[in-house]
């Protein structure tokens, strides 16, 4: 079944209250213009975190791509709709 | 009639199951009493697919198992006569029908062997495996006093290599039992203990795979091994490297892992070598090392080692990582991420993330280096660290313990190095 944009935002939201490493508050905020880094604290480690467990959740494999790629939550979203399609 | 359908089967079939099941048994721990049943016991396995039942009756040839099968099974008519005469034992799954146990617990008690698979399906595609066990297996066990015997299978029966299973220790549930706890509790208790240990089985054979998949002999490691070999001449008597083990485990080093080490010169790899020397290794260097196309053809295509870009992680180099552990490498990575030549830097935590992807341990190492040309090398290895074996990563607050952890162990080690620690 094809997940909308705003069930993946929901699934990704799960996801960085489950990694243990943000600002519960700021995560149940979080929208696609979000930012990763400054907004929700997430460093290097946490993004390689966050693409191992997006990748086993959504069943997708990052390729030819840096965690630099990722600035806001919407960044994400848009690379998981794109490996879905 | 039972007896005599099941080694008619063996003697007729036997031929044919070597050829297409090409079962690879091992035993956990090494020992192989388990195989040659005496007496009762209880046969608990993963359930991969249909072809299961016969694997297993060629597992434990020496007997007859009665194994139990679901209701549907004896829906058709010619397999459901064929498997009753072979002593399948009918649980009904739909009605909750006790008569199945029943019948299982009056084969034990007569000291037969009754083979079980708790999951009580075929699991889906993408069901995460093994799936949750019934109860059965632990209620014949406290009933009856029969051991039960953990089995795990592959399941790869028509496949390119052989079907690796590893048979477990017998677990004998009387010593387990908690007179203080209730039936139903020490039902549920021992049920888990069972689904542990298979699982924990299916992780030791997926263990011994990655070192079986360590190549002796290979086209790709020629360059490194010309140059190993070459500067062995010049490098063993220059370096007498002295090694210390924490302790026996740590002598362990099979298979894929990540070897994690203090950085205080740009010749720590040639000293990783020199410690490790009887193991491949392929290191993980920064991008700078790869800035024009000799440095580049050198370094990834001669010694095998794998860029990092610390400003800008690639998933790709992540990926790859995690694949040459799987495939029975061992990675070497510095976690301090620089050279410190004095004292220790904090350590970066993505080296736990790297072994989880590897799904290997992580191998803490430390390197004293020569102080002078003429002083030998010394080296301190401890014991490999499982990070997780599960689906997905610890949380990052684990992640950080597991490595302020593991930087505790590099000072341990330093004191052994240093002569001044303790071994275990």
């Amino acid at each position: 079944m094809q997940l909308s944009r705003e069930d993946c935002l929901e699934k990704l939201r799960d996801i960085l209250l489950d990694m243990d490493g943000c600002d519960p508050v700021a995560v149940k905020a979080a929208g696609e213009g979000t930012r990763l880094l400054e907004d929700l604290q997430i460093n290097s480690v946490g993004m390689l975190y966050l693409v191992i467990v997006i990748e086993e959740s959504f069943d997708i494999r990052f390729e030819n791509v840096g965690i630099s790629a990722f600035r806001t939550v919407g960044d994400v979203l848009d690379y998981i709709g794109d490996k879905k399609k | 009639m039972i007896h005599f359908m099941n080694w008619f089967l063996k003697i007729t079939a036997w031929l044919p199951q070597k050829l297409v099941f090409r079962l690879d048994v091992s035993y956990e721990g090494g020992a192989k009493p388990t195989r040659h049943i005496k007496g009762p016991a209880i046969i608990v396995s993963n359930h991969t697919a249909v072809y299961d039942y016969a694997a297993m009756l060629f597992l434990f040839w020496t007997r007859t198992l009665r194994y139990q099968m679901a209701e549907l099974l004896f829906r058709k008519k010619v397999l459901g006569r064929f498997l009753k005469m072979l002593g399948g034992i009918r649980i009904d799954r739909e009605n909750y029908d006790s008569t199945g146990l029943r019948t299982s617990e009056r084969i034990l008690k007569k000291g037969g062997v009754v083979g079980i698979f708790p999951e009580g399906r075929l699991p889906d595609g993408d069901e995460p495996r093994p799936l949750p066990f019934r109860e059965g297996a632990a209620w014949l066990a406290i009933t009856t006093g029969a051991p039960i015997i953990p089995v795990y299978t592959t399941g790869n029966y028509f496949g390119k290599g052989k079907c690796p299973m590893v048979i477990g220790k017998p677990i004998d549930v009387s010593a387990i039992y908690d007179g203080t706890k209730t039936e139903k509790e020490n039902i549920v208790a021992i049920t888990k203990i069972i689904r542990d240990k298979v699982i924990a089985l299916g992780k030791s054979l997926e263990r011994k795979e990655t070192v079986k998949k360590a190549r002796p002999i290979g086209l790709k490691y020629i360059g490194y091994d010309f140059v190993k070999a070459t500067a062995a001449v010049a490098g063993v008597p220059w370096l007498r490297t002295k090694i210390v083990y924490a302790s026996q485990k740590a002598r362990d080093i099979k298979g894929g892992g990540l070897i994690i080490c203090n950085h205080s010169s740009f010749l720590d790899p040639i000293y990783m070598m020199a410690t490790v020397w009887w193991r491949r290794m392929r290191f993980v260097a920064t991008k700078e090392l790869f800035d024009n196309p000799f440095k580049k053809w050198l370094f990834t295509k001669v010694f095998r080692c794998i860029c990092i870009d610390r400003d800008n992680v690639s998933l790709d180099m992540m990926r790859e990582i995690g694949d040459s552990m799987k495939a029975g490498e061992l990675v070497v990575v510095y976690p301090e991420g620089h050279v410190f030549s004095e004292g220790a830097a904090a350590f970066k935590s993505g080296m736990v993330l790297m072994a989880f992807r590897g799904k290997c341990p992580i191998i803490p190492i430390y390197v004293q280096r020569p102080a002078h040309v003429w002083n030998r090398l010394r080296a301190a290895v401890g014991e490999p660290v499982m990070v997780s074996e599960g689906r997905l990563p610890p949380s990052m607050k684990q992640i950080e313990k597991i490595s302020e952890s593991l930087a505790r162990t590099e000072q341990d080690l330093a004191q052994l190095c240093a002569g001044k620690g303790q071994r275990r």
